[in-house]
């Protein structure tokens, strides 16, 4: 019988190493929904997990593209069509004149899309999580190692997930509660 | 022990590239008997490029040792095979000293005195040569020597003072050799709109050497694709530099439409001029940008290849651009002269360089970061 209102399961670990041994053998069993946390980074534990590269370039190629467009129909549009203003005899549309301004709406659109992105693919800021309803998950900033599984993981089974994090090596399993 | 990092010509490639290099010369001399104005021009263009590569190996070299580098050292010495080239290269100026008068416009007309003297632009070339001279065979000799923490201060001190008169001594020879080409114009952005090409040109080369003996098995374990994957990035990014100079000089000049600058450009805007221009902005920077840009591309090495092929092509094509106006203002002229002489350079500079990498191992076996470099710690 499983609790109804069940987040997942925690289990800590010792070193990264012992992090790093465990998110390959969850990630081996077939677990998808599952996560690491560690007081400091570890190198390697992106390809442990499984994690693909970030989507955040992507994020800013769109945001520049944005940018671009916005500063040189924002300067089109002025010097065309609102104030069209001959100035030292060049041609209304000018666009050497306004590359620079292009350039740099560009490269604010870029940084605003990073920013933005890297927040919203990091779901910054999140108010509660129910991790910190375990009182040991406080040494995860300290000297700990964890993996979370979660309960909405297709293979999460109150039972056999225990058991794998037991023979993985994990200690003090604890199950945590929305 | 050493005998396994030790180039082995088997492909013959000294022999090939010399006699590529004996017959071009063969063929540039009858084009110089037939059109000595073209000769000139076209000379100025190979020599350029040839220089410029090796000035961007050196910078290369010089940005290794001076930002204390792990990544590259296993590719090192391709720089420093090419760097360690500078004295010959400084040779193949000897003939433009005998054409200097049909090259420059300030040899005949006084302007711009006393800078544009042939005298001082001599004596300026000399202090150009001699301090390349000087800073490559230094880093080469104590890099070939790298044996302790000492050799790797050595470099260090001599990297910074290099990197300083490098900068100087770039900008000026471009100023000197190509901008001078039209007295009248000038662009002070020009010596560092040459310095991002060769760069540009000599991290092209440095891959397409690295490819070419990762195909012949050579380099296979130091020369990993994270280091092809590191090149790329510094393909790409240098790229957008050299577009971002280019541009830039463009739309400065062009807003400020003044008669002795935009000349340069008006030049170069009308004609079959306008199609060169327009296969420099698209070849140079359109398509590696949109090819690089994606991670995926950085580490498929025939793609790799190509965009170096390109991006050497294209740094001629930028030369040439620069230089060929000066000669034909309405149309572009092609003359065969233009490869022979190329092909020339090429060949006596390639010839030297497959036989200068089997002096020494191909990768500073003594030095300590090597294991790092390897393994992908940095």
């Amino acid at each position: 019988m499983t609790p109804k209102n069940l987040y997942g399961m925690l289990a800590e670990f010792q070193t990264p190493k012992e992090i790093l041994d465990a998110a390959n053998a969850v990630r081996k069993e077939g677990y998808i929904d599952f996560d690491c946390h560690t007081p400091f980074p570890v190198h390697g534990l992106d390809d442990a997990m499984g994690l693909k590269r970030s989507i955040v370039g992507f994020i800013v190629g769109i945001g520049c593209v944005v940018g671009a467009t916005a500063g040189l129909t924002l300067q089109w549009w002025s010097s065309t069509i609102a104030y069209p203003i001959i100035i030292s005899g060049k041609p209304l549309f000018s666009w050497q004149a306004f590359m620079i301004i292009t350039f740099v709406l560009m490269v604010l659109g870029g940084a605003f899309s990073a920013l933005i992105g890297m927040f919203h693919l990091n779901r910054i800021p999140t108010f509660y999580h129910p991790l910190f309803n375990s009182e040991q998950f406080k040494k995860a900033t300290d000297d700990k190692f964890f993996v979370s599984i979660e309960f909405k993981d297709p293979k999460f089974d109150i039972e056999d997930t225990r058991k794998f994090l037991e023979i993985i090596g994990g200690k003090n399993i604890e199950v945590i509660e929305e | 022990m050493n005998s396994i990092f030790q180039f082995k010509d088997t492909n013959n490639l000294v022999g090939k590239f010399f006699i590529l290099g004996v017959v071009s010369t063969a063929l540039s001399y009858l084009g110089y008997l037939n059109d000595i104005e073209h000769f000139y021009h076209s000379y100025l263009v190979s020599f350029v490029f040839w220089m410029t590569l090796s000035l961007g190996c050196m910078f290369f070299v010089l940005m290794h040792f001076a930002m204390n580098a792990t990544w590259s050292v296993g590719m090192r010495r391709i720089a420093e095979t090419s760097m360690s080239l500078i004295p010959y290269v400084c040779l193949f100026f000897i003939p433009l000293y005998f054409g200097m008068d049909i090259l420059y416009e300030w040899t005949h007309h006084k302007m711009k005195q006393p800078y544009l003297s042939k005298d001082f632009f001599l004596a300026r070339t000399l202090f150009y040569f001699v301090c390349w001279i000087f800073i490559s065979r230094t880093l080469y000799y104590h890099s070939t020597r790298f044996s302790s923490v000492e050799s790797f201060q050595t470099l260090r001190k001599w990297s910074g003072i290099g990197t300083f008169l490098y900068a100087l001594t770039i900008s000026f020879a471009a100023f000197d050799w190509l901008m001078t080409l039209d007295p009248h114009w000038y662009s002070t952005m020009f010596g560092v709109y040459i310095f991002s090409g060769s760069f540009l040109v000599s991290i092209a080369f440095i891959t397409l050497v690295l490819i070419y003996l990762r195909n012949q098995g050579i380099l296979y374990n130091e020369v990993k694709m994270t280091h092809f994957n590191d090149l790329a990035r510094i393909m790409f990014g240098f790229t957008v530099f050299w577009a971002y100079i280019a541009g830039f000089q463009y739309y400065i000049i062009w807003y400020g439409n003044l008669p002795e600058e935009i000349e340069w450009y008006l030049a170069r805007s009308h004609g079959t001029w306008m199609n060169l221009s327009l296969l420099l902005v698209f070849g140079h920077f359109v398509i590696p940008f949109l090819i690089l840009i994606f991670d995926k591309t950085k580490k498929i090495l025939p793609i790799l290849a190509s965009l170096a092929v390109l991006i050497l092509f294209m740094h001629w094509v930028d030369l040439y651009w620069n230089v060929l106006p000066n000669l034909h203002e309405d149309t572009i002229v092609f003359n065969w002269l233009d490869i022979t002489i190329f092909l020339a350079h090429g060949g006596f500079f390639m010839s030297l360089f497959w036989k200068r990498l089997s002096d020494y191992p191909m990768v500073p076996i003594n030095e300590s970061r090597f294991e790092d470099s390897i393994k992908g710690k940095y």
